[in-house]
């Protein structure tokens, strides 16, 4: 391999180790569950990689990534509605798979809050569409209006609309947290 | 109005944007990447690499319509040998299994034979748990099961039985091997690993099939004219991976498509057969 394709397959593995985390963490909020967001994002980097000739991926690739995880997410969360798992959140809400909080927190009433938070944030999660939570991720990924439009086949009226509503279910869920603001 | 071309106040979307971008954070920050990282590299590995994309030369324009009728050619030709064959059409593995995945959705009792082989040398004649082989009656409905399990006896005493289960509240209960004592632990009192455990001997064998289909190559194996079974066997697709299964051979009814028998091979650990 010469120096030139070597440096570039060096650039698209470290764009793989940088964004993979975020990729799950996004599918897994998508689709609640660990193991079938880590087989989504497997094959959407397979897909994406095959076709590294093409796309120059450091570059463009985030977001065209994004873009495969959500519609991959939506077809499989519209396909699997009825999922079980041994990896699914238990009834108690506590995940049993996959990500856990970091403890750096240490202080022992920071990381109870900051766990109550996490239950808080999940219970409203679970009341938003998979569509509501792909457009409210995105958002919070920076992608713009119109590129949440281009990804899930929307106007960018809807999706603002999309948004809007998911941040009012969410603001609702988290009232507490926000302060009177919510109120 | 703002971005989204609501009202929602501008401080309470900043503050709520920052609280899930936090939370994205955090969940982001928990996960580990190797596994997922490995995973990609050998499937990527397991494949081509991709073919550069060349424009086509005009000069072979008359090659690839040659090459175009001669496959037409070719189809022709062979659906009329199919057609004049007296050999019914052979149903794919996967048309089979999704068949089998039908006969699963009755709530109806299941009763299994299991046995357990150890593909090790390192057992211990005096101690019952470490046995080479053992049998299991495995009795589920739903995520309810009641099992009893016989292992070998030590020298000169008679074999031993063990009973447990999981009841429909999510409870575990079991009994000593002098079933004079028992214990319940209720679903907030038990372990991830038992918790797992439980999961798998609940046997559910429709969600073995989904999996089996999602994740596994599938090949059918041939069998005599009339045999009353198909054999399936299921090997994980190259990059994927699943928490327990390496395996699988399953026998189905080729009447009625029920699953008659499983083999399944565990990523680690011994090798599990059951029987209905």
């Amino acid at each position: 391999m010469g120096t030139k394709a070597k440096s570039e397959a060096d650039a698209v593995d470290a764009w793989v180790r940088e964004t993979l985390p975020r990729a799950v963490a996004y599918a897994r909020s998508l689709l609640r569950h660990h193991a079938a967001a880590e087989d989504v994002v497997h094959d959407c980097y397979c897909r994406l990689l095959r076709r590294a000739d093409i796309y120059d991926l450091p570059r463009d690739g985030t977001k065209l990534l994004y873009r495969a995880i959500t519609n991959a997410c939506i077809n499989r969360f519209q396909r699997d509605r009825v999922f079980l798992s041994l990896d699914a959140p238990r009834p108690d809400g506590k995940a049993v798979g996959g990500a856990t909080i970091p403890s750096r927190e240490s202080e022992p009433d920071e990381r109870l809050r900051l766990s109550e938070l996490e239950r808080a944030i999940e219970k409203g999660m679970e009341l938003l569409s998979v569509t509501q939570r792909a457009a409210l991720q995105l958002k919070m990924l920076d992608h713009s209006i119109q590129d949440i439009a281009d990804t899930l086949g929307l106007t960018t009226t809807n999706t603002g609309v999309l948004i809007h509503r998911a941040r009012q279910t969410m603001a609702g869920e988290l009232a507490s947290y926000l302060g009177e603001k919510a109120g | 109005m703002n971005e989204t071309g609501s009202y929602f106040p501008d401080d309470l979307e900043r503050d709520l944007d920052r609280m899930l971008g936090d939370h994205l954070d955090r969940q982001a920050r928990g996960i580990d990447p190797a596994p997922l990282m490995d995973r990609i590299q050998k499937t990527m590995a397991a494949e081509d690499p991709p073919v550069p994309v060349v424009a086509p030369k005009r000069s072979y324009r008359w090659l690839r319509w040659s090459a175009g009728l001669a496959t037409a050619a070719c189809l022709v030709v062979a659906v009329l040998v199919f057609q004049k064959s007296d050999q019914p059409l052979r149903a794919s593995p996967q048309a089979l299994l999704q068949e089998t995945q039908k006969t699963f959705h009755q709530p109806v009792y299941r009763c299994y034979l299991v046995e357990v082989q150890r593909e090790t040398n390192l057992t211990d004649e005096s101690n019952p748990f470490v046995a080479p082989q053992r049998r299991t009656v495995l009795w589920t409905r739903g995520d309810r099961f009641w099992m009893e399990t016989t292992f070998p006896g030590m020298p000169g005493m008679p074999p031993r039985r063990n009973f447990w289960g999981r009841d429909e509240q999510g409870t575990i209960w079991m009994t000593t091997f002098a079933s004079r004592e028992g214990a319940l632990i209720t679903p907030a009192e038990t372990p991830r690993w038992l918790s797992v455990y439980s999961d798998l001997c609940s046997m559910q064998p429709d969600r073995l099939i989904a999996e089996v289909l999602r994740d596994f190559d599938l090949r059918r194996e041939e069998a005599t004219e009339g045999s009353p079974i198909h054999i399936i066997t299921a090997d994980l697709k190259p990059g994927r991976w699943h928490p327990a299964l390496k395996g699988a051979v399953l026998e189905l009814d080729s009447e009625t498509k029920v699953l008659r028998r499983v083999v399944l091979q565990r990523a680690s650990g011994p090798r599990w057969g059951g029987g209905m």
